[in-house]
């Protein structure tokens, strides 16, 4: 073992010395816990610790919480750091803490019930009307004053100051942002160190979760539904509104998935609207509704405040719970808390200045690099005038002059350190932990746990999610013995394949069917690279003969301009020329292989898969998406490292692209695979086979086309293009014969035992077909199946002979067919996406007239 | 005096809607000094379901949705209103500072709305135009009454009253530039600026009875909805004031609604799904009722209201 470099914790270097450390008590002995665990760790070489650490990442990466997918790496778009160390909050602690935490909810929960019914707080003057009134979550059409109002999800910012007490740093009360990672952290960590995980007694937190359940399906009727309304795959949390509804086993939905008839709200599915009772929401109180007022004009349920307000649907948390995050309301709370609960505040907020009371304005303003400013309607984001330019400080002295009422101003408060793992050290951070709590019967319940952020941040400063440090788990220890909760491991598997029939979004069916058709491009196109690749390889490529017009073989040179035609990525190697492209490919197939920007090109296809299953990532289960990571690894590298050349002489390196192209391939097929095995066969999985099946078909009648409509068959050629389709042996089996073409023809086009033929293709799509909601009933053919039913008795009909005669070498009888069967799958497309898609249709506002004209 | 309110708004659409979505706010309310007599909705195609809501402020509006497949959407509203037939004087006010402390000790209903009159809204942000304008017209100790009159007439007098040179997104820094506007926009103005100055400013919406004249100049804003302000006076409530005519308004006004802004009272909107392009038309009319003395006015009035409106 390695003792020089262990982990040097009692000389853990500080960020000031005066800042609260969490490793110890108030009179500066260290903690019981967190002495333990730290002997176990400190006994750890580093390279244990090193596998730890790696352990972690992957099991991050393979939940999707490292997700990333090649358009987002740019951006903010980071990995989730979580440390190997917990963080511990010891049983008193947490009791006191606890009891504050509760406490703070039930004066904000109070506090809810008088601003959006009698506002008697207000019309007292314990609250300044302008403190409520200027904050853009005061929801003037959530006011009514004969409701009863519930808070019945409270979470909070804490940290503790250098003398040790609990201070809160920031109310989050409209839905609790960032629990997902704090479960997740949780499975990690407890599966990563087992043993640390069990001795130190750690509170389990399925408990609340389970919690969660109970008090929405109190709310629900029978036989409706919950669904859990988040932002899309473009938020940089979707991770975890995905995971959590996993977790929940609640329907997944976007406020397009949701539409509002007669006052109720109901989900738009492949089977027609379905009503939801309950609505979990993660989205922002001012972008649900546009016909609100005060609300974004382009976002939202056009009617569900008023499908609110008639008790249509019960929402969580309640409309207008954002006017509680003001962190103005510090200066207000002491003296509620009084007056409210007949307590005194537990907890203090951080000492803040309300910018529209004249004398705290005053007392600012003369002492402002003193003080942190904030926006009363931003969460978190602060402004420091020890880091601002003499510009940004007048421009905020102006706002400030403006809408007074609308700035806050805050003490620098220090937060409590603690160690974290920088590489094999530990070094100290600084620490905000958020904590959740629940209303249920017997008042708040506070999650014995919460997501433990870490930060640098100097001078009370606070860093956006985006920069911070990384995580923690939070473990609350027990003295008693720890209760099992099996919720943990139960749910996670229910979930796993909570695709319930008849409950599929039409947003979800229609991700599912791009997800099918952009596997199946995925595949097409790696599947013509590496023929083309192949055939510049063969031994025999020169000797076999020369094509005229191009100078290289026919058969090469027939696979390119396929691959231009299948890939929809004209002109290349076709078109004005396109034959000198053909003679000098290389810079035409290193943009097929590395360009991210080219549309059809490999990983811009590989792009598409990744994003059109980004939004249903409830719905996979791990080891899919374990093969779509393994997807995204290749496309990164693939725009990572561009082949430098691609001279036909350099055979290593045509072998390496080859194998990579293998690799990518074998990944393909196990997320087929996968994708077959584990969606039940419901309509997902319709949907999704649907749009493979149609992309083949498309895919395969270019190829033919384009291959084949000359009057020029090279046995070279027709042996590359049997192998493109995987059919060498299929063609030997039945044939026992020299290649030819009109054999061929009539096993990739007529031979309905040849799963890769259009007549195969067609016939399996009738199949899915009858079997979509809404049509298992159906008695006539529809215009879907009579599209399928007119291609296939083409197809049967056709005379291989007579698709060969060629005039002026060109096989018209064979481009016009295959013209035909080319164009079905897009007249198909369209018509799946009016009848299941799209009762998607956008809206519009009405325009308004303004008075006095 | 009574008067006769017929507001058609037509929604016609070049394909067919799905759905869609409406929000009227149209109904008279009644006022210390109006009464909404009577007030009926008839929308074509007829509608599952008209919801009646109040608002925060004391408006009421209907919502109702469509979800049958229409190509046009008719929405009437009748009413029958009568106005008071005096303006009575406008009271000695206090200053304005004094008006602010006055309203703080309210502690009722109206010192609610007054209080959220003060601050910046929707269609009035805090902006430093406002308080160009206020340096314009220096208060001169004026009571806030008095102080809003003057503004009503500065406007009036230094704006150019311009059909069709604003559309709702004008920001009133354009207004201001220009000095050119149409009603709502001198509303916003004034009102921008009198919060500024610290005097809680409401948006009012309404109709104004425009006489075919002999003899008689023709009011601008003719037989359309019209939009003004009202200012708080702590002592004496809510007093009105037309910028776009220089007058306070009197029997030929209807008040439908107040709020901060036209925000809060929109007349019509909505949301609809499908139909492609859509073309709105509106008209309004009003006319007198026949004359009724003032005293066979009270009592079953409110009970016919309420039967038309639910």
């Amino acid at each position: 073992m390695n003792t020089s470099n262990q982990p040097q914790v009692n000389q853990m270097h500080k960020l000031d010395g005066s800042q609260h450390d969490e490793t110890r008590a108030s009179d500066g002995s260290p903690l019981p816990t967190w002495q333990a665990i730290d002997s176990q760790l400190s006994a750890f070489s580093d390279i244990q610790i090193e596998r730890r650490q790696t352990e972690i990442a992957r099991q991050l990466r393979a939940n999707g919480v490292a997700y990333s997918s090649l358009a987002e790496v740019s951006s903010s778009a980071r990995p989730w750091n979580l440390d190997l160390a917990p963080f511990v909050i010891e049983p008193d602690d947490w009791a006191k803490l606890s009891l504050a935490l509760k406490q703070r909810a039930r004066l904000k929960r109070a506090l809810f019930q008088d601003i959006y019914t009698q506002q008697s707080l207000i019309k007292e003057g314990l609250i300044p009307a302008s403190m409520i009134y200027a904050h853009s979550g005061y929801l003037r059409d959530a006011v009514n004053p004969s409701q009863a109002l519930d808070l019945p999800l409270f979470s909070t910012d804490v940290s503790r100051s250098p003398s040790g007490d609990w201070y809160v740093v920031d109310d989050i009360c409209q839905y609790p942002i960032g629990i997902g990672y704090a479960v997740e952290n949780r499975l990690v960590l407890s599966r990563t160190i087992p043993t640390l995980f069990r001795q130190a007694r750690v509170v389990r937190l399925a408990g609340y979760f389970r919690q969660i359940q109970q008090e929405i399906s109190k709310l629900t009727e029978t036989d409706d539904r919950c669904v859990m309304l988040a932002y899309g795959p473009s938020h940089r949390h979707y991770f975890e509104f995905a995971y959590l509804a996993k977790y929940l086993g609640y329907t997944l939905v976007q406020t397009d998935d949701l539409t509002v008839r007669d006052g109720r709200v109901y989900l738009k599915t492949v089977s027609g609207l379905r009503r939801v009772s309950v609505i979990l929401r993660f989205i922002n109180d001012t972008e649900l509704d546009p016909m609100a007022v005060g609300q974004s004009q382009s976002h939202g349920i056009t009617g569900l405040f008023q499908a609110v307000r008639s008790g249509g649907v019960k929402i969580l948390n309640p409309l207008g719970a954002g006017v509680l995050d003001n962190p103005a309301l510090n200066v207000c709370l002491p003296e509620l808390c009084q007056h409210l609960l007949g307590e005194s505040l537990l907890m203090q907020g951080p000492p803040t200045y309300w910018l529209g009371n004249p004398e705290h304005r005053a007392h600012v303003l003369a002492n402002t690099s003193d003080l942190l400013f904030r926006n009363v309607d931003s969460l978190g984001q602060l402004f420091d005038p020890r880091h601002m330019t003499p510009e940004e400080l007048s421009q905020l002295t102006t706002q400030i002059a403006l809408t007074p009422e609308t700035y806050v101003a805050q003490e620098r408060l220090d937060r409590s350190i603690v160690p974290a793992f920088v590489g094999s050290q530990l070094i100290a951070q600084q620490v905000t932990v958020r904590a959740y709590l629940i209303e249920t019967e017997d008042g708040y319940s506070t999650m014995p746990g919460g997501l433990c952020l870490l930060d640098n941040a100097e001078d009370g400063r606070r860093p956006s999610f985006d920069s911070l440090l990384g995580s923690k788990d939070t473990w609350v220890v027990t003295q008693g013995r720890v209760q099992p909760v099996s919720l943990l491991s139960q749910s996670e598997t229910q979930a796993q394949f909570s695709v319930i029939d008849g409950e599929m979004p039409s947003r979800v069916a229609e991700n599912l069917f791009w997800m099918g058709r952009n596997a199946e491009r995925c595949e097409n196109c790696i599947r013509l690279l590496r023929s083309i690749f192949r055939t510049m390889q063969h031994d025999d490529v020169m000797s076999l003969g020369i094509d005229n017009d191009t100078g290289v073989n026919p058969a090469l040179s027939a696979i390119m301009r396929a691959t231009t035609q299948a890939t929809r990525t004209l002109p290349g190697f076709s078109g004005r020329g396109g034959q000198k492209r053909i003679q000098q490919p290389e810079k035409e197939l290193l943009s097929l292989l590395h360009d991210p920007q080219r549309p059809g090109s490999l990983p811009s296809s590989l792009n598409q898969l990744q994003s059109s299953a980004a939004s249903i990532r409830d719905r996979v289960s791990d080891e899919l998406l374990q093969v779509l990571n393994d997807l995204d690894d290749i496309s990164i590298e693939l725009v990572a490292n561009v082949s430098p050349h691609l001279f036909t002489e350099d055979a290593d390196l045509l072998k390496q692209i080859s194998n990579q192209l293998d690799r990518a391939l074998v990944s393909l097929a196990a997320y087929a695979g996968l994708a077959h095995e584990n969606f039940t066969h419901s309509d997902g999985w319709r949907f999704m086979m649907l749009g493979r099946r149609l992309e083949r078909i498309n895919h395969t009648s270019v190829i033919l086309k384009t291959m084949l409509s000359r009057d020029r068959d090279d046995p070279l050629l027709l042996e590359t293009l049997l192998k493109l389709f995987d059919s060498v042996m299929t063609y030997r089996s039945r044939y026992r014969s020299q290649i030819d073409v009109a054999l061929v023809l009539e096993l990739m086009l007529k031979d309905e035992m040849n799963p890769r033929s259009i007549a195969y293709m067609l016939k399996d799509i009738d199949r899915h077909l009858a079997k979509l909601p809404g049509r298992r009933a159906l008695a006539q053919a529809d215009a879907l199946s009579r599209l399928t039913i007119s291609g296939l008795s083409r197809v049967q009909l056709a005379d291989p002979r007579n698709l060969l005669t060629a005039r002026k070498s060109a096989r018209q009888n064979l481009a016009r067919l295959l013209s035909v069967i080319e164009y079905l799958p897009e007249q198909m497309a369209d018509l799946l996406s009016a009848n299941y898609f799209s009762h998607v249709e956008a809206g519009q506002q009405l325009s308004e007239l303004s008075p006095d004209t | 005096m009574k008067l006769h309110v017929r507001h058609r708004t037509h929604y016609a659409y070049s394909g067919y809607a799905s759905q869609s979505h409406n929000h009227i706010c149209l109904q008279p309310r009644s006022t210390a000094g109006q009464q909404c007599l009577h007030s009926h909705l008839v929308v074509t195609p007829e509608p599952d379901n008209v919801q009646y809501e109040t608002d925060v402020f004391g408006n009421t509006s209907a919502r109702f949705s469509l979800s049958q497949r229409h190509s046009e959407c008719d929405i009437v509203v009748s009413s029958l209103v009568d106005t008071p037939n005096t303006v009575p004087p406008l009271p000695d006010s206090m200053g304005i500072a004094e008006n602010r402390n006055a309203l703080s000790q309210l502690k009722n209903q109206s010192m609610l709305m007054a209080e959220d009159c003060l601050l910046a809204s929707p269609y009035i942000p805090a902006t430093a135009v406002l308080d160009e304008l206020l340096g314009e017209l220096p208060t001169n100790d004026r009571g806030v009454l008095a102080y809003a009159q003057a503004m009503m007439s500065h406007i009036y007098e230094t704006f150019e009253y311009t059909a069709g040179f604003s559309t709702l997104i004008t920001p009133l820094s354009k207004i201001y530039a220009a000095r050119k506007g149409v009603c709502q926009d001198f509303a916003h103005l004034a009102i921008g600026a009198l919060r500024r100055r610290g005097i809680p400013a409401r948006y009012v919406s309404g109709y104004l009875e425009t006489l075919p004249p002999p003899g008689q100049e023709k009011l601008q804003g003719a037989d359309a909805s019209h939009a003004w302000f009202s200012v708080f006076d702590a002592q004496h409530g809510w007093f009105d004031f037309d910028p776009t005519n220089n007058k306070r308004p009197d029997r030929q006004y209807i008040t439908i609604a107040w709020g901060r802004d036209y925000a809060d009272v929109t007349p019509t909107k909505g949301v609809v799904y499908g139909g492609g392009e859509h073309t709105l038309t509106v008209e309004v009319d009003v006319t007198r009722a026949s004359e009724t003395p003032q005293s066979e006015l009270s009592g079953s009035a409110t009970t016919e209201r309420s039967d038309t409106w639910g």
